[in-house]
Order: structure tokens, then C-alpha cells, then sequence
């Protein structure tokens, strides 16, 4: 039987190797400041920004996989339609920004309870491999029905003018739009924690994760809370899309491209741990973010040009993850890991 | 219908086409309708299979409409004009190349096209292009990368975009006598390093100043970090060598960010990735190198006829789809053939006279023999401002500035490392 | 010998009840009438039927014959999910509890589902959530309060079924079924927990049934005890009565009258 728990954070059993690793990342990330501290400033507020949009993302797939065992695969097309919606109600309709964001989220929402009850209710039971061919079938409909709606053509909508200029944060300027979705992000963070952690609800839903067939015995409802927490992961992954979409603009590959990535952010922080996607997006985002900059800051100091590999920021969510993997098989703060 | 468009074909000639269609009677590099005579004489009109080879699917499906409407628009004219009829079988060349080269085999093996055109990114032109010389297929494409006219250059491969050096060049000069502090973000791989090679050299050339570069990863959709690096620099212009929705998405979020005092250049700029953006995101391109835009002068009805057709509004693959089209057929009726070996005869060194030139402007284009590039002009434009932007009945977002010859950008025949 | 009491007026009472796996008669025509504040012990070896008795009473699995009334009502058809409200409860012979749950939490989450406060949101305040304060007071009858915290997997055996008994009564049961609450505890705990068990029906006014193999507790503690054998009832009565039974003796009971 496991002693470990999901809530301790696992760092005390890191060795004295681990601790080296650390000093090492600190001392880096020193010489880069020392070198450019202007610039790593930004980077470093640019980092967290980025992190958050990818918590948000990867939020919505780390409850539906954590609670109901389902790899949703759609996740990506729902979070993808939540921009596309966006598309719909503001350049199409000519409705403000502030109406996207409450309905294209509860329109994506009810997709994700669509979904849900015609198709992956039924696949509970099933080996992991059947949900997950399942959400990936929906995936491709999605996003054919998407190319077909509103065509191949990367769109974007207007960034509403309040939202549109940069904010200066007197040590760096952040695009308003961003730093709204950092909050964004971190209410509903915050929100999910305190309905899961705080409620009855989510003590019910939490138990019934556990062991569905004696929580029916008991008399708790599951497939109700099933259906609603499906609802809520799919109206997260819509409330990234219409940030994002506002953002960034929204074509038919975001959903695939964005897939990964955030599947990157869950494994990395721990199936099953919210508290873990949620510490791997900042980690990873901070990373992508600060790793070039450490790179070119130590090629200065050292002189030794080959180090500031150029285009290193791609790849570097894959190196995070294929570390901490190397470290940690199960991720940060996992029960189980996808590798054991 | 053959009136209206004898009437027309005669207005886009102009000057140069008269000259044009004298020649056609005789001489071996004029072009028309006389030429075609070992198939007409005997049997009628000569006939033609084209086979289109487009996106449907993949990162590049919101291109792929385009090459059927210009090519259709091409076939039209042409059944018009000359004494042909051109069959068109078209292809998706799905997301892959190997997807694209089972498309091409199937069209020569069992539907026996008889020339082959399309494809537009150069991984599917090489593998297309190279089967189809090995098999003596004449194939058209438009990849603008410079291998393809370089060690990937093929016998019976021929190009009708500009390439990648010659917008690269075009851009770097400009930049170099717009402002003098440049940071360059460039897509890392291959034709993103090849283009900031290009341009910094371009740019350094012209006595300004390459201050810093960050190769970015491709696909990206946040440019955050290297627009911060862009504003912790001297630079006060950035030049975008990434494809296209990419650098919308840049442009966008520099906007956002605040950064929009910086003078921004766009290497080989499509202007219909810039389409999904607002006004005032989109007017903030200040120069661009482009292959085609659909505010050159002398484009005549081509873009009414493209806004007519298509779903897309007129943009450069319309016009290089027309290009090739054009180009393959009346060299088929030419060479009254549409074996490779007649083609190449008939293309290689040969001056374009046709419609398509007066939509490219009407400034020189010919088929280098050592390479088979169509060598042709290169446009710089700007961005409209926001109000003047216009888009019914279709979209005209950016000014031409300046024509460069293509003569002054593209790479000597020995630069190439071609050997045709 | 038999219950004299009439099923349809007693606490928990069958009439007829019977259970078949296939061939297997696992439950063969049980009469049972037990009454309001009595603690009955349900006895029999191996296989007698006595989990799958508690199983039809409660509904975890649809009897194939007979009736069950609880205060005179007929539940017989009433799903094993409404039973709780029903004020029936039962603990299970092997741990069933929610191991990456804390103690107390397993407690809550059976206590507010009783009460079907199933969508009661409360974020703030002291008791976190509604019934924490009375599943506070459960784990503090059954002597768990310092564990309140402790994911219930890392709790001791023996406090993983007092654990089972605190969810068992977390439903606010009138009748309380209890299968083996002392199996796998040494003397000393069984007695504990079986003290724990009066304890808590002199205080809640519980009707107890109890599955128990220790004969010296069964004779110590019940009132009245039945003798499960193949299924059927082999003889009920109260502990001197069970003890001078001559068919029990034959059939179960064995030497125990000699070591006695
Ligand atoms: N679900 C089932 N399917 C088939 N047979 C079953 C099932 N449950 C119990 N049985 C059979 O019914 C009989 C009674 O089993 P039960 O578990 O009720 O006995 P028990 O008296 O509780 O025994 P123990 O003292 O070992 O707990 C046994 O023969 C058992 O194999
Ligand atoms: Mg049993």
C-alpha cells in the first residue's frame, strides 16, 4: 500500500542530488539576472502570464481525467470551440466581449454534458484505451464541423478596448488581455479547488471518484455529479478558448496544437493532482520562458557562443516533462503515474 | 463568348502583347493560338489533363481553394483563346508528402493526367516534383524555398513563386533604408534560417544593423517572450520571417503589448493570413515583400473574377495558380505535345506574354533555363491605414511601394547549385 | 424455538425471506422479528448465510422470496440506495470505507447524504461544511477524533471497522446491522468494540443486529441470538435458551456447554 498522498508535496524526498539540481537552477537563473535584468524581468512576468493561460487549459482535462479516469481527448476541440463561439457572438453577432465570456463557455459546456451523456457515460467501465478512442473520434468531428462552420482560415475578433493596450506593471508592460486572463485563470482555479475541496459536493464527488459502486450503495448520486463535473471541465476549457481566442485568434488546429501541450502540463504535474497542473503550468511556462535567456545569458558570461541554442523555447516543455518524468515517474505530486 | 474574350485577351496584352501575338504566328517563343497545329489540324480541339495538386486538409487547407479558382479561371481563358480543352483532376495533398506523392502516382498511373501542377509548400513540391520528373511528368508548383530551384532542382520541375532569396533580399534592402536597428524573428527551421541569413546580410549590406534574432519554434501562438526581448533591444524595427498566421498572430500581440511605435517588416507576407485580424492590428505592417497583392497595377478584372469564383478574395496563389495553368497549356499547344521533354523545350528561356504577365504588372518574367525558376518582379508593399482598407466587394488591405526586377534579387544560375 | 414476536410489528422483521444463487440456498425461509432496542446476534458456521441475510435485508441484493418490514412498513422493494433514509444501516465484514478520504470525511460524506444535502455549498466557517459538527461527535463516540485528519488507508484495522460502525451510524440508523465488527481484533480490542457497540445503543437507542463468531461475546452481550445453519433459522432465543438447545448443540454448538 502507498504512504504517499496527494496533498504532501513531495519535495522533502528529494536527495541530495535533487538539492544540487535546484542550486544549480538558482544559480542560473541568477547569472541571467545579473547579466540582463531588465529583460528577466519581463520574462520572468511573461513566464508566470503563460503558465497561467496553460493552467487554465490543462485545468479542465486534470478534473475530468482525475475524476472520472477518462482521457479526454476533446478537450482541446472543446477549448478550441470556446474561441471559435467567441468568433460567432462578437464578430458575427457584434455582441461585446463580456457576453462571450459568460456564454460561449456554458454554450461549450453544454457540448462537453452532450458528449458526456451520449457517448462517454457508457465508457466508464470500459479500459482507459475505449474513452479515450472515444473523445478522440469526438475530437475529429469537432474540429471538421468547425472547418466546415467557419472555415480553414485563421480568424480573430477585436480585443475589446479596455483590454487592448498594455498594462504597466512598473518593473514591465504586460498586454491587458493577458493579465485579465491571469486572473481570469486564477479565480477559477481557486473556484474548482474550493468546490472540490470545500463543499459537499465536491467531498461527494471526491468520494464517489474513489469507489463509485459504494457511493451508489450509499446513496450519493453519481451519475448527477458525473455529468456536472463534466460540464464544468468542458466550461473551463471555454473560458481558455475565448481568452485565448481574444488573444491570440482561433483556427482549426488550436484544439490539436493546444492537446498536447496541456497534456504535457498534466502529466508533468500529476495525474489526478489539480495542485499539480496547476504548479506544472507555472513551472512550465516560467521555463519556456527563462531558458533562453539563462542559455544566452551564460553564453555571454562563458563566451562560449554554442550555448544559446537558437529556437531552444519549443522544445523546452518536452525537456521539462521528460526530467521530471526521469525524477518523478508519476509527476509532481501523481498518485500513479502514467509510466509506472 | 470567344468575342468578349478575344477582346479582352487583346486589352491585357497591351503594347507588349501585341508583340506578343505577332510573334505567335512564327517564331518558337511566342504564344497563342497558331502554334498548336499537329492535334487541331486532324482531330480538333487538342485536349488536356491537368491534375491539381492542393491542401484540402492539413496547415495549409485555407490556401487550398484558391489553386482550384485560379486554375479554373486559367482554363477558362485559355479554352477561350486557343483551340484547347483542359480536363482538371484535383488532388489533396493531405497533411503529409508522402499523402501528396500516392495522390500524384494515382493521377499519372490510373487517370492519366497529362501535366501536373499545384502543391505549395516545398516539401510536397519535392516529393511531387521528383516522382513526377523520374516518371516524365511536367509539374508546376509554387514552393518559394530556394532548394527547390537549387540540389532539389528536378528536369521537368518548374516554379512559379518568387523564391525565398529573392523576397528575402527585397525585404532586407528595404528595412535597410527604412530604419537602421533591426531585431529579426525568424521560424526555426530550415526556411526561416535560410531567410534570416538572407535578410541580415541584406540588411547589413545596405548599411544598417541586425541588434538581435530569435529563432522562434513554428507552430507558435505566443510571441510574448520575444517581443519582450524586441523591447529590451535597440531595434527600432522587427522583421518577421515566420509563415503567415504566425505573424499575424505576432503582430497582434505586439499590439496588444503595447509595441506598436516599432517599424514592423514582413518577409514573403501573404496578405490573406492577415485577413482574420482587425484593421488595426493588420495596418501596423509597415513594409512587406510580397509575391503578388491584388492592388497591382494592370491586375484588371482578374480580382472581380477571383471574388466571383471563389470563396477566397483575390490573393497571391489565385494569381500563381493562373500563372502555372497559363503557362503549362500554351506551352502544350506550342509544342503541340504534352510530353515533358516538349515542355521543357518550350518553357526553358521562354518570356511570358500572356495574361498572367499583365496581371504580375506587366514587368519581365521569363523561364530560367538553368534552373527553372520563373523569374518575375518582387513587390514591396505597405499596409493600408485602417479606414482606407478596403473589403467589399473584396479585400484590398496593402499598397505597392516598390517593384524590384526579378532580375536584381534572384541568385545567379551558379548560386543555385542546380545543374539542368 | 423460533421469534414469538409478530415480523409486521417489530423493529426489523421477515417473513419467508429466502435467497437462491442458482442452486445454492443461501437464505431458506427466514422468519425474524426483532425488537426496537434489542441487540440480536446472528450466529451460524461458515457459510450459513448470515452476510447474504444482511445483504437481502438491506437490498444489496433482491431477495428471491419473502418480505421485509421495518416498524411495520413493507420495505422489501425499496432500493438499496434509499435505504439510509429508511433509517436502516449496515457495516460491512470486510473494510469498506473511501481509503484517500480522511476519517472524518468519510464520515461527512455519508452523514450530509443521509440528511441529502447533497448540494449544500457551504465554503466558510468553522464546520467547513454542514454535519461536520455531528460527524465530529460520531468520531468521538466511536473514540476517533484524534484520527479526524488521517486518511482512512492508514488507519489500523481495528480502526478501520470502528470506522465502518462511525459510517453506519452517521445515517442516523434505527436499526443497525453489523457483520463481524470485531473480526481480525485481538481480545482485548474485540471486547473494546463490542462495548462500543452497547455503548452506542444505550445512547442512540439503536436495534443491533450482529454477526459474531467469538461465542463468549455473543452469549455475553445479547439479548437474544439466532442460529443460522444452510440458511434456515435453526433455533432463536436468548443466550440461556441458545445454550440449552439441544439441536444447536448437535448441530453448531458443539463442546462449548462443556467449556463453559
Ligand atoms: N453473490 C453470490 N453468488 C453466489 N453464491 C453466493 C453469493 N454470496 C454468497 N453465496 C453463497 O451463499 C452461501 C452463504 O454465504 P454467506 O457469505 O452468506 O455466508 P456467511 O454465513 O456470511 O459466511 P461467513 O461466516 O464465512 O461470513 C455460501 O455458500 C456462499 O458461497
Ligand atoms: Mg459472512
Amino acid at each position: 500500500m502507498s504512504t504517499s498522498s496527494s496533498r504532501t508535496l513531495g519535495l522533502d524526498r528529494l536527495s541530495a542530488g535533487g538539492a544540487a539540481v535546484w542550486g544549480a537552477i538558482a544559480l542560473l537563473l541568477l547569472v541571467a539576472l545579473a547579466v540582463e535584468p531588465g529583460l528577466f524581468v519581463d520574462q520572468f512576468v511573461g513566464g508566470l502570464v503563460y503558465g497561467m493561460t496553460l493552467v487554465l487549459i490543462a485545468l479542465g482535462l486534470s478534473i475530468i481525467l482525475g475524476l472520472l479516469g477518462i482521457v479526454n481527448f476533446a478537450h482541446g476541440a472543446l477549448f478550441m470551440l470556446g474561441a471559435y463561439f467567441t468568433y460567432q457572438l462578437m464578430a458575427l453577432w457584434g455582441l461585446p466581449f463580456w457576453v462571450a465570456l459568460v456564454v460561449a463557455p456554458l454554450l461549450v459546456g453544454l457540448v462537453g454534458v452532450l458528449m458526456e451523456r451520449l457517448v462517454l457515460q457508457w465508457l466508464y467501465d470500459e479500459p482507459p484505451l475505449a474513452g479515450l478512442l472515444a473523445a478522440f473520434g469526438i475530437a475529429l468531428m469537432i474540429q471538421e464541423a468547425t472547418r466546415a462552420i467557419w472555415g480553414d482560415t485563421p480568424l480573430s475578433v477585436a480585443t475589446p478596448a479596455v483590454l487592448a493596450q498594455s498594462a504597466d506593471l512598473a518593473v514591465t508592460t504586460v498586454a491587458r488581455i493577458r493579465l485579465f486572463s491571469v486572473v481570469v485563470a486564477a479565480l477559477v482555479v481557486l473556484g474548482v479547488y474550493l468546490l472540490i475541496e470545500r463543499t459537499d459536493f465536491g467531498l461527494s464527488v471526491r468520494a464517489g471518484v474513489q469507489d463509485r459502486e459504494m457511493a451508489g450503495f450509499l446513496g450519493i448520486d453519481m451519475p448527477r455529479r458525473f455529468v456536472l463535473m463534466f460540464f464544468l471541465g468542458a466550461v473551463i476549457a471555454g473560458i481558455g478558448g475565448v481568452l485565448q481566442g481574444t488573444a491570440v485568434g482561433m483556427s482549426p488546429t488550436m484544439g490539436q496544437q493546444y492537446i498536447i501541450i496541456t497534456f504535457v502540463v498534466v502529466v508533468v504535474g500529476g495525474i489526478g493532482s489539480l495542485f499539480g497542473s496547476v504548479v506544472a503550468g507555472l513551472l512550465i511556462g516560467e521555463a519556456v520562458f527563462l531558458t533562453p535567456l539563462v542559455l544566452r545569458s551564460l553564453a555571454d558570461v562563458t563566451g562560449v557562443g554554442a550555448l544559446a541554442v537558437p529556437g531552444i523555447g519549443g522544445l523546452v516543455p518536452y525537456l521539462v516533462m521528460i526530467l521530471v518524468l526521469l525524477v518523478r515517474p508519476r509527476g509532481l505530486y501523481g498518485q500513479e503515474g502514467f509510466m509506472e | 463568348m470567344p468575342k468578349i474574350t478575344r477582346r479582352r485577351a487583346l486589352e491585357g496584352l497591351g503594347a507588349a502583347g501585341i508583340a506578343g501575338l505577332a510573334g505567335c504566328s512564327s517564331g518558337p517563343g511566342g504564344e497563342g493560338s497558331g502554334s498548336g497545329g499537329t492535334t487541331t489540324g486532324s482531330t480538333g480541339p487538342m485536349e488536356i489533363t491537368l491534375g491539381l495538386f492542393t491542401p484540402n486538409s492539413g496547415a495549409f487547407a485555407p490556401w487550398g481553394p484558391s489553386l482550384e479558382t485560379g486554375t479554373r479561371l486559367a482554363i477558362q481563358d485559355l479554352e477561350n483563346e486557343l483551340d484547347v480543352s483542359v480536363g482538371l483532376e484535383v488532388y489533396d495533398t493531405k497533411t503529409d508528402p508522402s499523402g501528396a506523392l500516392d495522390a500524384m502516382k494515382r493521377a499519372v498511373t490510373a487517370d492519366g493526367i497529362d501535366f501536373a501542377q499545384g502543391g505549395i509548400n516545398s516539401s510536397v513540391c519535392t516529393k511531387i516534383g521528383t516522382w513526377a520528373s523520374d516518371n516524365n511528368v511536367s509539374y508546376i508548383g509554387q514552393g518559394a524555398s530556394d532548394s527547390l530551384r537549387g540540389e532539389a532542382c528536378q528536369p521537368f520541375m518548374y516554379m512559379v513563386y518568387q523564391t525565398n532569396h529573392m523576397m528575402a533580399t527585397t525585404i532586407g534592402r528595404e528595412m535597410a533604408d527604412t530604419t537602421d536597428n533591426w531585431y529579426v524573428l525568424y521560424a526555426d527551421y530550415v526556411w526561416g534560417h535560410n531567410a534570416e541569413q538572407v535578410v541580415t546580410s541584406a540588411v547589413e549590406e545596405n548599411g544598417a544593423t541586425v541588434v538581435g534574432k530569435d529563432a522562434t519554434p513554428f507552430p507558435n501562438d505566443d510571441y510574448t517572450q520575444y517581443i519582450n526581448n524586441v523591447a529590451n533591444s535597440d531595434a527600432d524595427g522587427v522583421a518577421l520571417l515566420i509563415p503567415g498566421p504566425d505573424a499575424s498572430r505576432a503582430v497582434k500581440q505586439m499590439r496588444n503589448q503595447g509595441l506598436t511605435d516599432i517599424t514592423i517588416g514582413a518577409q514573403m507576407l501573404e496578405d490573406m493570413v492577415f485577413w482574420g485580424l482587425d484593421h488595426e492590428a493588420a495596418a501596423m505592417v509597415d513594409i512587406a515583400s510580397m509575391g503578388w497583392v491584388n492592388t497591382i497595377d494592370g491586375v484588371g478584372d482578374f480580382n472581380d473574377r477571383v471574388a466571383e469564383a471563389g470563396e477566397l478574395d483575390p490573393f497571391v496563389r489565385h494569381a500563381k495558380s493562373y500563372t502555372s495553368a497559363d503557362q503549362h497549356v500554351r506551352a502544350a499547344v506550342r509544342a503541340g505535345s504534352t510530353r515533358a521533354e516538349d515542355i521543357r523545350e518550350e518553357l526553358e528561356g521562354h518570356e511570358v506574354q500572356s495574361a498572367a504577365k499583365d496581371i504580375h504588372g506587366g514587368g519581365e518574367m521569363y523561364w530560367r533555363a538553368c534552373d527553372h525558376e520563373l523569374v518575375s518582379p518582387v513587390f514591396s508593399a505597405t499596409a493600408r491605414e485602417a479606414s482606407a482598407m478596403q473589403d467589399d466587394p473584396y479585400k484590398q488591405w496593402f499598397d505597392v511601394t516598390d517593384t524590384t526586377p526579378g532580375d536584381d534579387v534572384v541568385r545567379s544560375c551558379e548560386e543555385t547549385g542546380c545543374t539542368l | 424455538m423460533s421469534d414469538d414476536a409478530d415480523p409486521r410489528s417489530a423493529a426489523l422483521g421477515t417473513e419467508g425471506l429466502s435467497k437462491h444463487f442458482g442452486g445454492i440456498v443461501a437464505v431458506d425461509e427466514v422468519d425474524l422479528a426483532v425488537e426496537s432496542g434489542e441487540l440480536r446476534a446472528i450466529i451460524g458456521p461458515n457459510g450459513a448465510g448470515k452476510t447474504t441475510l444482511f445483504n437481502v435485508v438491506t437490498h444489496a441484493l433482491a431477495p428471491t422470496s419473502g418480505s421485509v418490514y421495518l416498524d411495520g412498513e413493507d420495505v422489501t422493494d425499496v432500493p438499496q440506495e434509499r435505504r439510509p433514509h429508511l433509517g436502516l444501516a449496515r457495516s460491512f465484514q470486510s473494510n469498506e470505507l473511501f481509503a484517500e478520504l480522511s476519517v472524518l470525511e468519510n464520515v461527512r460524506v455519508i452523514a450530509q447524504t443521509a440528511a441529502d444535502g447533497t448540494f449544500s455549498f457551504s465554503l466558510l466557517g468553522d464546520g467547513r461544511a454542514v454535519r461536520a459538527d455531528e460527524a465530529r461527535d460520531i468520531l468521538a463516540r466511536v473514540g476517533l477524533s484524534e484520527h479526524a485528519e488521517t486518511e482512512a488507508k492508514n488507519l489500523s484495522h481495528g480502526d478501520q471497522r470502528r470506522l465502518g460502525i462511525a459510517m453506519a451510524i452517521a445515517t442516523e440508523p434505527s436499526v443497525l446491522l453489523l457483520d463481524e465488527p470485531t473480526s481480525g481484533m485481538g481480545p482485548g480490542e474485540s471486547r473494546e468494540t463490542v462495548e462500543l457497540v452497547q455503548s452506542l445503543q444505550d445512547d442512540l437507542g439503536l436495534t443491533v443486529l450482529m454477526i459474531e463468531h467469538d461465542m463468549e461475546i455473543v452469549l455475553s452481550v445479547s439479548d437474544r441470538i439466532t442460529v443460522l445453519n444452510r440458511g434456515s433459522v435453526l433455533a432463536t432465543g436468548t443466550p440461556d435458551e441458545i445454550q440449552g438447545d439441544d439441536d444447536v448443540q448437535d448441530a453448531y454448538l458443539g463442546g462449548v456447554r462443556e467449556e463453559l
